[in-house]
């Protein structure tokens, strides 16, 4: 009589069996068998790859969190006055802090679309400088593109549409992972085209930020602070 | 093999998604999507369900991170609320009609010749069997804690456990079989063999 699988798969978890299933697995050829398939089953399960979820997964998951935390939060409606107050500080703060800020030039650059990072051969030192100098110049934009959209998330104070909403967590969440892939690589063991691509990446998206949060304040009757350039914040400072 | 302990989380993370960092949020993610999506896919079968997973298993961890003490490993907390997210999925009567158990081909990002016969013969069990198998075997749960979180009796785990061995151990044979048959010049459907099914009893037929 074999014995029966139950009774081998506790064997093979070390459970204790009796000793006469022992012996007879030693002697029997089939349950030996068995018995060691059992094993190798386990062992290439083990060995399986890990898999990962489908790159979208974050964004939306970022977007189901936002959805939750709003659905918690009270509702908080901005009454004519605050809009009026909030937009003269922010007015005030955007003319003044700006140009202040060092650099119109650097705010106008960021303001410019990035190409994209191309598949450029790179074998020469003369290459290395360049892509060092593209990544200082990522950089700058990267940081002017961020203040950016500090400053124009300041300007709104009506309740965004729920695609901005949408757009700007996806785009929000999407900023965290090239941020984290960032901050997680030693900048220093990074090619410096993979660093330059990552950086193209950041300051697109810093771009695609900015550009919704204009659109949005654009629907709220703010064209005024479209005015957030460099050549538009002197026009203003003349009158 | 289940990486759910393969990661040290630091304190500073887990405060940052208590915070609501959106930073902290994409490393806690980066850190454990991976074993998360893994787990679900061997139990419910399907990409996009086991997606689905990944993202209620994120919300409750992110939501709820403010209840983890830490006396646990993380791992082991964000591991319970994933196996209990993909068995409800499995419980729904939406999956049990069989809608999301659509055969689906996973994509390997590694070397896919490995153990795509093993992956094949999983997707053949019964989403129950496999479940047991894979938490018993990779994931190291014991018949007790399979019961508790199936809501079934130690003895239910253990037998679907056999079973889904049984049927490995005849398909691993089927497939010996058909090596040998090849060898000796018999023509063996090996299309049959690899269509991906849930049926409970699939049969691999000499042609």
């Amino acid at each position: 009589m074999h014995v029966k699988i139950e009774q081998l798969l506790e064997m093979r978890d070390g459970a204790p069996v009796d000793s006469a299933a022992i012996r007879h697995v030693e002697l029997c050829d089939s349950c030996s068998r068995q018995f060691k398939q059992l094993h190798k089953s386990r062992q290439a399960l083990l060995d399986l790859p890990q898999l990962a979820p489908s790159p979208q997964v974050f964004a939306q998951l970022s977007k189901r969190l936002v959805n939750e935390r709003r659905a918690y939060a009270p509702r908080r409606r901005a009454q004519p006055l605050q809009w009026a107050v909030a937009a003269t500080v922010v007015v005030a703060l955007a003319l003044w802090m700006v140009p202040q800020s060092t650099d119109r030039q650097a705010i106008e650059k960021a303001l410019t679309p990035v190409a994209q990072e191309g598949g450029v051969s790179r074998s020469a030192p003369i290459v290395a400088a360049v892509d060092s100098v593209k990544r200082d110049e990522l950089l700058g934009r990267s940081a002017a593109l961020e203040a950016v959209a500090e400053q124009l998330a300041l300007l709104g104070t009506g309740e965004p549409s729920s695609s901005t909403d949408e757009a700007l967590t996806a785009l929000e969440a999407q900023l965290a992972l090239v941020d984290y892939n960032l901050n997680a690589a030693q900048i220093d063991q990074y090619v410096p085209t993979e660093l330059n691509a990552l950086l193209t990446r950041r300051v697109n998206t810093l771009e695609n930020i900015v550009g919704v949060q204009r659109a949005e304040l654009a629907r709220q009757g703010y064209h005024g602070f479209q005015v957030m350039t460099a050549s538009n914040i002197e026009e203003n400072q003349t009158w | 093999m289940s990486g759910f302990f393969a990661n040290n989380i630091e304190e500073a993370v887990l405060s940052g998604c208590r915070e609501g960092d959106n930073s902290a949020h994409a490393q806690l993610f980066s850190a454990f999507s991976k074993p998360v999506f893994t787990l679900a896919l061997r139990l419910t079968g399907s990409r996009p369900v086991a997606d689905e997973v990944v993202q209620d298993t994120f919300i409750e961890v992110l939501t709820k991170i403010a209840q983890y003490r830490g006396d646990a490993p993380i791992g082991a907390w964000v591991r319970r609320i994933a196996v209990n997210k993909a068995l409800a999925q499995l419980r729904s009567p939406w999956h049990k009609r069989g809608e999301s158990l659509a055969p689906d081909i996973e994509t390997y990002d590694i070397d896919q010749s490995v153990s795509m016969d093993l992956v094949t013969c999983l997707q053949r069990l019964g989403p129950t069997a496999r479940s047991v198998l894979w938490l018993h075997d990779v994931e190291g749960y014991t018949h007790k804690e399979i019961a508790a979180v199936m809501e079934k009796t130690v003895s239910f785990s253990k037998s679907q456990l056999s079973r889904a061995h049984q049927r490995l151990n005849a398909w691993a044979n089927t497939d010996e079989a058909d090596a040998q048959a090849s060898k000796r010049g018999t023509k063996f459907d090996k299309s049959r063999a690899s269509v991906l099914s849930i049926s409970s009893s699939p049969k691999l037929t000499v042609s």
